[in-house]
């Protein structure tokens, strides 16, 4: 039985690290109508700016604050370079330019930081708690506590103010918004600077615990997918616990269903995902989108 | 109606054929990529993907040639003196990249041989490929030295039997009771380990309790240790990548188990293990064939100065005391000397010679140790490991060198 419950906390800190770049994949979403597949190496490389700075000797903190504006500036520019002339283009013009700014940002990464993995400061004291036999870090313990932070704030920005209100219309109908008064270029550059400062925050929890090195991101994003897809693309809080169903489900069952070896292991987040998407098409908290005649 | 062809022309005809055949001949005699003054090799590895820290090889491979084009060339066999063209292609990792790269350098580049290719999996993949074009596939990077293109492959890191063996003879010594958790790289490389550490204790008092496979893409290995963990093991062994390595070396310390830890020299290296803290390190086992470097005091080690200077000209991407850039210089090493005692330039040739290696000495193997093989009987050009114990700062030799020649079990 502590195995069990052990495996449930195990399963919550992975699901932390998926939910983590599932979140920056539903704020895009959310804010602009993409997904980003380049969303990961984005944050990689800006923790390797973070990492950069602390190695010249810059404190942690400061180096993170830095490299967060950086972050939020590296996505405005990003948008306006890349995106918003492919703005216009079919659905799948855009997507190929997300997959384009995957090989890049980790090309970069690699040519200027190299293959090694790094050693990334943490936020957290390196401590533990044994609560009956069954272990809990405080990093896994804290990355879930700013995670569901970070996802509340971003829903009730989204929800409740009259900056959300706009993104989400710009986002919507870009069009329809220019006409109500919405600066809807401006939006959605926002939405971009905003989605990469998130998903620097997701790469600093996460670079302590994967290690920092260019390719980090990239095998969390087929699980990030799939939690932002379980969640509903559009629900930062959604995308959170798709995430943390995700992890504790494929932790439990690797474990106990002996059939599933190392290879079948990510099978279980698409099956789970298949199941939910069944029953309610939208994801767990998504929104269904009704369409007026 | 029948098409009538005159007389002269169909002669003519018959000539140019005649010509053609006789030119094609030739060609086919001419072996590909090399000339009077150049051979041409190619490399297909990670350089991206989850395991592009295995890149390191490819350009550890790089620094040795860059010195010895640097210096004029290698003076092979024949008695010509060539310089070495690298074509590096980059695969991810991915066997049927792996195979598509190769293709590409044998056909479109012509390269005489590759070189270092990276991954059990993606040695087997090209093997029927180079069987049927006959090109070496020369010391591979793959601690399973039996694969599918036997004639014309070749390996050069220990296999993993040796290091099996080598580590199952620590335990049985230190350890007689040893319960093992074994966590495994599901490929052939985890797979040929647990069948090779299985036989070799097999008649000693210790077992393995339990086992997990992970495989190079999984971004966390928490809950395969975790029930390892609950097995109630006391001891450790891991065969994995260096990520999972150093989270496994990481969880070790962290959840309070402690076991006694012994990782496999390809994930062991202190600049692998350093995210995990060099605190939970201490105390990790693992197994070595190289020398240590320390930059910082190389002591009077002719073969480790000529790898720091090399490292330095060549500019190379890796850390110094990057363990797989050195796996790569050793690699770049093993070929200038399969070069140089080529008696012809074909291919057949340096399969020949690098199946028949004797006591050949390279500048990063640890002293007492040399490449040895022999055709028909010996396939393992290393078969020496030294083991080494962590002690928070560096590697500390423990033991004795445990030499297998000529005894590695086979798989």
């Amino acid at each position: 039985m502590v195995l069990f419950f052990q495996l449930v906390v195990d399963g919550l800190a992975s699901g932390a690290i998926y939910a983590s770049l599932a979140l920056a994949l539903v704020l895009i979403f959310r804010a602009t109508r993409i997904v980003n597949f380049g969303q990961g190496e984005m944050a990689t490389f800006s923790a390797y700016c973070a990492w950069q700075l602390c190695e010249w000797g810059v404190p942690m903190m400061l180096s993170f604050l830095v490299a967060g504006v950086l972050a939020f500036l590296l996505g405005i520019g990003v948008f306006r370079l890349v995106i918003r002339p492919v703005s216009t283009a079919p659905v799948e013009a855009v997507v190929v330019a997300t997959l384009g700014l995957f090989v890049v940002f980790q090309a970069l990464s690699l040519w200027l930081w190299g293959s090694d993995q790094r050693a990334f400061p943490s936020m957290f004291p390196n401590v533990g708690w044994d609560i009956r036999g069954v272990r809990l870090t405080a990093s896994a313990a804290g990355m879930i506590a700013v995670l569901i932070c970070l996802a509340a704030l971003t829903g009730v920005v989204f929800r409740f103010t009259r900056l959300g209100l706009a993104m989400r219309a710009s986002a919507y109908d870009g069009e329809k918004s220019l006409l109500v008064g919405i600066p809807v270029e401006r939006m959605l550059m926002l939405g971009w600077g905003f989605a990469a400062a998130i998903g620097f925050v997701a790469a600093l929890l996460v670079g302590p615990r994967l290690f920092l090195s260019p390719t980090m991101m990239m095998p969390i994003l087929l699980y990030a997918l799939a939690s932002a897809t379980l969640g509903g693309w559009d629900s930062p809080l959604g995308a959170m616990i798709g995430g943390l169903i995700v992890g504790v489900a494929e932790s439990l069952g690797a474990t106990f269903l002996p059939f599933i070896g190392a290879d079948l292991r990510v099978v279980i987040p698409i099956l789970v995902t298949l199941v939910v998407l069944l029953v309610r098409p939208v994801g767990l908290f998504g929104t269904r989108t009704v369409v007026k005649l | 109606m029948p098409i009538r062809v005159p007389g002269k022309s169909s002669s003519l005809l018959k000539a140019l054929a005649f010509t053609w055949l006789i030119a094609g001949g030739t060609q086919a005699q001419e072996t590909p990529g090399i000339t009077d003054d150049a051979v041409r090799i190619g490399i297909s590895g990670p350089l991206t993907g989850p395991v592009a820290a295995l890149g390191a090889i490819a350009d550890g491979v790089r620094t040795k040639i860059d010195a010895m084009n640097a210096a004029g060339g290698v003076k092979m066999g024949d008695g010509k003196t060539r310089k070495i063209e690298l074509i590096v292609e980059d695969d991810g990792l991915d066997p049927q990249r792996t195979l598509t790269n190769v293709r590409k350098l044998v056909e479109r580049e012509e390269v005489f041989a590759v070189l270092a290719t990276a991954g059990t999996p993606n040695n087997q993949a090209i093997g029927r490929y180079i069987t049927q074009r006959g090109v070496p596939n020369l010391f591979m990077y793959s601690g399973v030295h039996e694969l599918a293109g036997p004639e014309w492959e070749i390996g050069l890191v220990p296999s993993f039997t040796t290091e099996a063996a080598v580590f199952a003879h620590y335990l049985i010594e230190a350890k007689p009771e040893a319960k093992i958790a074994l966590l495994y790289l599901n490929t052939e490389t985890g797979q040929t380990f647990q069948k090779a550490l299985e036989d070799a204790i097999s008649m000693s008092g210790i077992k393995i309790v339990a086992a997990q496979p992970v495989t190079s893409a999984d971004p966390t290995v928490e809950t395969q240790l975790s029930t390892l963990k609950a097995s109630g093991a006391d001891t450790l062994v891991v065969i994995t990548g260096p990520k999972q390595g150093a989270e496994a070396v990481r969880f070790a310390a962290e959840s309070g188990w402690k076991p006694t830890t012994l990782v496999s020299n390809i994930a062991a290296s202190v600049a692998s293990l350093k995210p995990a803290g060099l605190e939970n390190a201490t105390g990790v086992i693992t197994s070595q064939y190289l020398k240590q470097v320390n930059a910082a005091a190389p002591e009077d080690d002719a073969g480790v100065k000529r790898y720091i200077a090399d490292h330095d000209a060549a500019k190379a991407k890796f850390a110094i005391d990057d363990a797989l850039g050195q796996v790569g210089y050793t690699t770049g090493n093993a070929l200038v000397k399969v070069l140089e005692s080529m008696k012809a330039p074909t291919r057949e040739s340096m399969m020949e010679t690098a199946r028949n290696l004797q006591g050949v000495e390279l500048d990063l193997l640890r002293s007492g140790i040399a490449l040895n093989t022999k055709s028909g009987e010996d396939v393992y050009p290393i078969e020496s490991l030294q083991l080494f114990q962590f002690d928070g700062s560096a590697y500390k030799p423990l033991g004795q060198l445990m030499s297998f020649e000529g005894k590695t079990p086979s798989h």
